[in-house]
């Protein structure tokens, strides 16, 4: 199961915490409330940021669906990072997976770092 | 040809068997280690693949057994027990004696099945998978000779593929395991959120795969997703289409290769002056992803080229040992005649000729070294027996020895370490059952435990000396001369040093062990052990210090095939004699003889040196000229004069073996050709001098 959580942090930035297993079985209702936090980051004016520290499992599904969300982001220009470091699980699976990159794609401004990118 | 490959798997499977037993030895001492045990399984596998392709059936379904065992050990089911290393040491030997071309009838099928049913019964009932796995490998396995391919894969699956039940990620997961592997998932066709299909697969993979499998193991990985895939598989290194050269293509040709850019894109980009990977990212026009690939592709295939070109540099031809002792005749054969032309060039005294002559020389003699240096072969692979030698007698004497080898590196014709193996054998086995006490008695004396041989190999000069060495009790001297003197060796009124007393141990019947063990102790060990290297033209000492240990030195020359010597000669006949043991040559005149008082001595720098002459030994009638040549020789540390007419001059000796009639001939070891197509014998320096002893001993207790 996919816990979502989504929270309003002191600094004011939305954080988007996830829970448990991530994978494609989770994925309407993920792309649902990331579109959601999106939205409200855009139209809020905040950042928003991604807690990935509690996933115990993730799949290629939702890694692609997260560089969806980061490019969606970036096209309604909120910033989207991550919140603190992701669990194991999830980095051993952006480098297994082949997601880790050294730049970013040709969608990421200049001032904003790529998801995928290793430091 | 097929018994050709035959003969050539029998020596892989020879050598394979030789590391399976150190590794054996290894993982005895070190259980847990995974490394070892993945080498005894890949020796096995490979003896059971190769076996059955060259129709070694037998071998195959036997290894198979075995194989099923340590694939277990290796998942981590099965634990490496003192009774798996033993079962394996045996089913080591059972296989060497199923490879045994001369065995073949003599292998004892009664007990391999033995250790088959023993291997089967270590197996856990429950579990059949692991020997599944087992074939798997073996039938999915193309190449398996060692050669690498770098592929350039593009995996596209169906963006429903999630419906068919195939995740991504383990197809990834399976293609990671053929070999080295850099993955990039490329995601240029992922939409954004609101155009997302959640359960839409939008990247596709570009691979770099490096692996010694062949192209259908790639394919075999989406066998079940055939029709769901756009695979693209191009072999970019590897096999012929390598060029060889380390420094492969540069990122932008990698990327025009691919169809990542084009080359007008590439040509305008090029034109700006940053690096080109910088260039291609700030330009936008190539995804990041395709160039992570590109680099990737760059490094993997620049890697696997230079691990290749590493491996060719240390290639190998296995050439079989006939042909090369037959190279080692033809060499001999022309070192004589390079003589010979040597000998007329001078003769004829034509300056053309004798500059010739010497031309022919020196590379004569570099055609020689190098050819001699083709039999060497490394100490160590006798070494490695003994391990398991030490091993297997000290379990069943009871005690606890270690052996500690040096100098494996030690390299010798290969002949000479042939006819060493079994003189060895006798002086660690003596070692073994005379030399190491028993756990208690060892504590008892303040000793530790377990006992250590040392085996040791060194150079020196054209020799190699080899030392034996255990810190057990030493010899007793009290009861090597009692024994001695029953044997009627000695008699007791003999005073004999310790030194003089060792060397006894080497008389023929001699043996101090109260029991007769299946070990030593049937008194005929270092009586044969001290022909044995005598036959190899070198000598063996014995030093001990009771309560502390025995020393056994043996030098053997390098090699049995050519000797630098010294040619004399007396009469019409002419003798060679090696140059090593030649210290200098003195003349000797009447006054010299009268002097001495007819007695056999010679003063040279104030010392009496006794000296042998030959003439006389030898029956060589006619007369002695009247300055005569003494050969001062130096063996054992004692100098003694060989008289001859006269020194010819330093001889390139090619070692001709006396006929089957001459072979007990005393004082002589051999023969030599010589340039002018004369026979000189060569003379067996030791034995002469140990006669002329015999004789002094003779001619005054009589």
């Amino acid at each position: 199961m996919l816990e979502i959580h989504k929270e309003t942090a002191s600094d004011g930035a939305l954080v988007l915490r996830l829970t448990g297993a991530a994978t494609v079985e989770q994925a309407e209702p993920l792309r649902q409330a990331l579109l959601d936090a999106v939205q409200q980051g855009e139209q809020e004016h905040k950042p928003l940021r991604l807690d990935c520290a509690q996933v115990i499992e993730i799949d290629s599904f939702i890694l692609q669906m997260l560089c969806s969300a980061h490019r969606t982001a970036v096209a309604r220009q909120v910033v989207m990072v991550w919140d603190g470091r992701p669990s194991s699980p999830v980095m051993g699976m952006i480098r297994e997976a082949g997601f880790l990159r050294h730049a970013g794609c040709s969608r990421c401004p200049d001032d904003q770092r790529c998801m995928w990118c290793e430091k | 040809m097929l018994d050709q490959q035959r003969e050539m798997f029998r020596e892989e499977a020879a050598e394979l068997l030789t590391e399976l037993e150190e590794s054996l030895l290894e993982l005895e001492e070190a259980p847990d280690d995974q490394e070892l045990v993945a080498k005894v399984f890949r020796a096995m596998h490979t003896i059971k693949g190769s076996g059955a392709m060259f129709g070694f059936d037998e071998v195959a379904a036997f290894t198979h057994e075995v194989e099923t065992v340590y694939d277990l050990v290796r998942g981590g089911t099965m634990q490496v027990t003192q009774d798996l290393i033993n079962l394996s040491l045996a089913a080591r030997d059972h296989i060497r004696g199923l490879l045994d071309p001369a065995a073949e009838e003599g292998v004892d099928r009664v007990a391999g099945n033995a250790l088959v049913e023993q291997f089967k019964a270590l197996v856990p009932q429950a579990d059949p998978p692991a020997a599944q796995k087992t074939r798997e490998v073996e039938e999915n396995q193309s190449g398996g000779d060692g050669e690498s391919w770098t592929y350039r894969i593009r995996m596209k699956l169906a963006e429903n593929i999630v419906f068919s039940g195939t995740r991504p990620d383990s197809l990834i997961r399976e293609l990671s395991d053929l070999g080295a592997c850099r993955i990039v998932a490329q995601t240029d066709m992922v939409p954004l959120l609101e155009d997302y299909a959640p359960e839409s697969l939008y990247v596709y993979w570009d691979v770099v795969l490096t692996t010694d499998r062949g192209v259908n193991a790639i394919r075999d990985v989406f066998i079940f997703v055939e029709d769901d895939v756009e695979l693209k598989i191009d072999i970019i290194d590897g096999g012929d289409s390598g060029d060889g050269d380390v420094n492969y293509k540069r990122i932008g040709e990698i990327l025009l290769d691919r169809g990542d850019i084009t080359s007008e894109e590439l040509d305008r980009i090029l034109g700006e002056s940053k690096p080109i990977g910088q260039k291609l990212i700030d330009s936008k026009n190539v995804d990041p992803g395709k160039i992570e690939v590109a680099l990737y592709e760059q490094e993997m295939v620049r890697a696997s080229r230079a691990q290749r070109q590493s491996q060719e540099a240390a290639a190998t031809v296995r050439v079989p040992a006939d042909r090369l002792d037959r190279l080692v005749d033809l060499v001999g054969e022309m070192v004589t005649i390079q003589s010979r032309m040597s000998q007329t060039a001078i003769g004829r005294d034509d300056a053309d000729l004798i500059s010739i002559a010497e031309e022919v020389e020196r590379l004569t003699d570099e055609l020689r070294d190098n050819t001699l240096s083709l039999r060497m072969l490394p100490i160590g692979t006798t070494f490695s027996k003994f391990k398991r030698l030490v091993r297997d007698l000290s379990q069943e004497l009871g005690k606890e020895i270690e052996l500690v080898t040096a100098g494996a590196e030690t390299e010798l014709d290969k002949t000479v370490i042939e006819k060493l193996n079994d003189p060895l054998v006798h002086l660690i086995r003596n070692s073994i059952d005379h030399g190491i006490e028993a756990p208690q008695i060892r504590v008892t004396a303040g000793k530790k435990r377990h006992g250590t041989i040392r085996l040791a190999a060194i150079h020196s000069g054209d020799s190699v000396i080899i030392e034996i060495n255990d810190d057990g009790a030493g010899l007793n001297q009290e009861r090597i001369r009692a024994k001695a003197i029953e044997k009627g060796i000695i008699s007791d009124q003999d005073q004999l040093g310790p030194q003089d007393l060792y060397q006894l141990i080497f008389a023929s019947g001699f043996s101090t062990a109260g029991k007769v063990t299946g070990v030593s102790g049937r008194g005929v060990g270092m009586d044969v052990v001290r022909r044995a290297i005598e036959a190899l033209r070198g000598t063996i000492n014995i030093d001990s210090n009771p309560g502390v240990g025995t020393t056994i030195r043996v030098q053997i020359p390098l090699t049995l095939a050519i000797i630098e010597s010294l040619l004399v000669g007396i009469g019409k006949e002419r003798y060679v004699l090696p140059l090593a043991l030649v210290e200098e040559c003195i003349e000797l005149t009447r006054n010299h003889v009268h002097e001495a008082h007819g007695r056999n001595l010679v003063r040279v720098r104030d010392q009496l040196i006794p000296y042998l002459p030959l003439r006389r030994s030898f029956a060589i009638g006619g007369d002695q000229p009247a300055i005569e040549q003494v050969v001062i020789t130096c063996f054992e540390g004692q100098r003694v004069g060989l008289v001859v007419d006269r020194v010819i001059g330093e001889h390139q000796t090619v070692i001709k073996p006396l006929g089957r009639i001459y072979r007990d001939a005393q004082g002589i070891s051999g023969a030599t050709i010589l340039g002018d197509g004369g026979v000189a014998l060569i003379l067996d320096v030791p034995q002469l001098l140990a006669g002329a002893e015999d004789h002094e001993d003779s001619n005054h207790s009589s």
